[in-house]
């Protein structure tokens, strides 16, 4: 079991298997978990916690069945536990007020537009997950592989040199 | 028109000069031509010259000339001055003919008019040509006997007949007024009231009076106004039924009014009016009749634009709805186009590594089992996914790996026993070329799956924008409440759609004009719960006087409408729609008319208390419906 996990939330089926696909590489680091709606999440988030897991980073949809995507996030900003987690939408239709409501309230890290290209989702997740990592994680070594490496080395070594 | 001439022949200068200043008037129409002597007009009368009427001077040298003329084919008038000799008259009376001999110097030029008049009738001139200078009517009557025969009133032309009877009424009546029939009504006098008896006949003599017809409650609209000439009050007066109008002076009018006792002794007593009178009656319904003829033609057309401008409205309407949902179909359509894009990009990665992986006969059979299997079976749910996953850790020893197994559904303690627990350190690597093998099925039914969705929703707007064919078709209800459905999927993400579907026999309808129905009242019901709730659609068959009808009800939680409001919601311009939400505001309005042409029954069923509100429409349909007439196709045609 990973320290960090990395939620994805879309209820089209579809969709939330290409994103998994996508960000399969970086399994070995951080637990990949997918739900298929907001109210799915939140029972992740409850189980997670239990089992001392953190959530890093939220890849998220707007228009949803139930809760909204960026009504999600803003519940998550507002949340001490999941502040930190760095989040994204992915959506082909937050208008421009959902959107600025993400930003404003939901601590919104980045927005990704359907359809997206792999390589450049993969890129920008692993970016945000540096940072998270970076700011949250005592112990970089491990994420070195898998994140952006260049990052993280020069953090470790501004860390000792601040020793 | 030939143009004829007063040949005017006197030895006395003065005399001709006023001659031409009496007939002055006439000059527009005759050419008045004077001469000195016989031997003067000889000269310049040519015989393309054709004479309407000679006045002359009755003399020896005269004579001659005027035997001649009143000899020819059609002969002038000849109209003498009084010789003093009798001889000459007499010789002129039996050798040649006189119309008329003039006493005084003075010329009359009335008689002038009369004698005119005689000769242009006997030459079956066009009278009307002549009714500027020629008092046509005055002289006709006096030329034509008024008896009880049937006489060519067509001779006469509208006015001149009104004006014929009217002139007679006052003649007789004008020293023998005893029971007041000439008056004169001052402005806002009335005369008939609509629905009202009648005992009276008026001849408007000069003057207005409007006609006018109550259309609604308190209303009045005015049907004419009548003017010199013409006759109110004849058809009550002549039927006896009530007055079909109500009729009001608009000026000072000048009227003969005649009450039935004496228009029957004024008919007796004046037998030769009947005639013209006659005349005038059937010349004035005939006018009515026409005028309402063309009246109606006019209607007509003006109805048919009004069809087609309605077919245009509902066309409208329709693509009103559509435009609305444009913009979220075309995020409906962006998932499975991602999800297509994705998968053919991860395919694209996925398959060159499968086919060059060497790998063992028998992981080679699991991995095509796994990747048909992936193709052919829906993945289970992330959550059930999940919890297997957590059983499966032990076994697989992390999160991804039993993830994994799970997905491949080869994640049971037997299916780890066989295919994994011997692999040992290969476990991971194994388990990740088999994942490519499903991803590679999964994908591959994905790209299906989402093309399938595109697929539908393409075909759910075509088939909306399109127009039905013009025979009833039998169709399934429930295939055009899912297309519709379809269309709307996008903006029913926060509802719960409840269907319960009965058992439906298919139905002879037009599915398209259907299909617009159920657009609106979804539409409707989204408009009512503002964006999230819960719709209901039911549908059963239920006998109705021996007919088999279907019913489809579409029922939302949302506000509900209020009771004084329910009666009206069917009315083409009532409207509680504010921006941004679908439609015109006609959609039930076109829901109606679509149903009523199906000869089916749309019902509202609707509760606003704050406990339990809701809104039901049931649209009813009878099964068998070979003869529904469909909205006017040839509009729609035109206008494409």
């Amino acid at each position: 079991m990973n320290k960090y996990v990395l939620l994805c939330v879309d209820d089209e089926r579809e969709v939330l298997d290409s994103v998994l696909a996508d960000l399969d590489t970086l399994g070995d680091l951080f637990d990949i978990e997918a739900a298929q709606s907001v109210e799915e999440a939140r029972e992740l988030l409850t189980e997670m916690q239990q089992n001392q897991q953190q959530l890093a980073l939220i890849l998220c949809d707007h228009m949803m069945p139930g809760t909204q995507g960026v009504d999600f996030l803003v519940e998550l900003n507002q949340d001490k536990t999941h502040k930190a987690a760095k989040k994204l939408l992915l959506t082909g239709q937050a208008g421009l007020d959902a959107t600025v409501e993400a930003v404003n309230h939901g601590g919104l890290d980045f927005y990704i537009a359907k359809p997206w290209q792999g390589d450049e989702l993969v890129a920008h997740v692993q970016e945000l997950l540096t940072d998270f990592i970076l700011e949250n994680e005592p112990d970089l070594m491990r994420y070195a592989r898998g994140l952006d490496a260049e990052k993280i080395f020069s953090a470790i070594h501004a860390r000792r040199q601040s020793l | 028109m030939r143009h004829y001439a007063i040949v005017c022949i006197h030895s006395d200068a003065n005399l001709l000069l006023n001659m031409q200043l009496s007939l002055s008037s006439l000059a527009s129409h005759f050419h008045i031509l004077l001469f000195r002597d016989v031997q003067q007009a000889s000269t310049h009368l040519t015989k393309d010259q054709p004479i309407a009427m000679l006045i002359s001077e009755l003399s020896l040298q005269t004579q001659v000339f005027l035997v001649a003329q009143t000899q020819l084919h059609s002969p002038p008038k000849c109209l003498v001055y009084n010789p003093n000799d009798p001889a000459l008259l007499i010789n002129l009376i039996n050798q040649g003919r006189v119309d008329q001999v003039l006493t005084a110097d003075q010329v009359n030029l009335e008689t002038v008019k009369r004698q005119l008049s005689q000769f242009l009738q006997q030459k079956d001139e066009m009278l009307a040509h002549y009714a500027d200078v020629l008092d046509t009517t005055q002289l006709k009557s006096a030329s034509i006997p008024l008896q009880g025969q049937f006489l060519d009133y067509s001779l006469y032309s509208d006015s001149e007949l009104s004006n014929l009877v009217i002139n007679a009424l006052y003649k007789v009546f004008s020293n023998n007024d005893e029971h007041h029939v000439c008056r004169r009504y001052s402005k806002n006098h009335l005369l008939t009231r609509e629905g009202e008896h009648n005992n009276a006949l008026w001849f408007i003599a000069d003057g207005e009076v409007q006609l006018k017809k109550h259309i609604a409650a308190g209303q009045e609209q005015e049907v004419t106004i009548m003017r010199a000439g013409s006759m109110v009050g004849g058809m009550s007066f002549i039927t006896g039924e009530p007055a079909f109008t109500t009729s009001i002076t608009l000026t000072g009018t000048e009227v003969i009014k005649l009450e039935k006792s004496q228009f029957a002794t004024l008919m007796k007593s004046n037998s030769e009016l009947l005639g013209p009178f006659t005349h005038l009656l059937l010349r004035n319904f005939n006018r009515r009749l026409q005028s309402s003829i063309i009246t109606k033609l006019k209607l007509q057309s003006t109805l048919q634009s009004l069809d087609a401008a309605h077919a245009q409205l509902v066309e409208t309407e329709k693509m009103a709805v559509l435009g609305q949902l444009v913009a979220g179909i075309a995020h409906e359509l962006n998932n499975p186009v991602a999800a297509i894009l994705r998968g053919a990009d991860t395919l694209k990665l996925k398959v060159p590594s499968l086919v060059s992986q060497e790998i063992s006969a028998n992981l080679r059979q699991l991995g095509a089992a796994t990747l048909n299997n992936a193709m052919k079976i829906t993945p289970l749910s992330t959550a059930i996914t999940r919890q297997k996953t957590k059983a499966a850790i032990p076994l697989f020893g992390s999160n991804a790996l039993a993830r994994k197994a799970v997905q491949m559904q080869l994640d049971s303690p037997e299916q780890f026993a066989q295919h994994f627990a011997p692999l040992g350190s290969e476990l991971a690597a194994t388990i990740q070329q088999l994942d490519t093998y499903y991803l590679v099925g999964n994908f591959l039914r994905s790209i299906d799956v989402c093309a399938k969705r595109i697929a539908d929703l393409v075909k759910g707007l075509k088939h909306y924008a399109g127009q039905d064919i013009e025979q009833a078709v039998f169709s399934d209800l429930h295939e055009g409440l899912e297309e519709t459905l379809v269309i709307f999927e996008n903006r029913l993400k926060s509802y719960q759609v409840i269907k319960e579907y009965g058992e439906l026999p298919q139905v002879q309808c037009h599915p398209i004009e259907l299909q617009q129905i159920w657009t609106n009242l979804i539409a409707n019901a989204i408009d009512a719960t503002q964006g999230e709730g819960e719709i209901k659609l039911h549908s059963y068959t239920i006998s109705k006087q021996q007919k088999d009808f279907v019913c489809i009800s579409i029922e939302d939680n949302g506000i509900g409408i209020p009771e004084d409001k329910k009666a009206r919601i069917f009315e083409l311009n009532y409207t509680t729609k504010r921006e941004g939400n679908f439609g015109l505001g006609i959609g039930l309005t076109v829901c109606q008319q679509i149903v009523k042409r199906h000869h089916g029954e749309i019902k509202v069923i609707s509760n606003n208390e704050e406990q339990s509100h809701f809104t039901r429409f049931e649209v009813y349909l009878p099964v068998i419906n070979p003869d529904i007439k469909q909205r006017s196709r040839a509009e729609n045609e035109q206008e494409a």
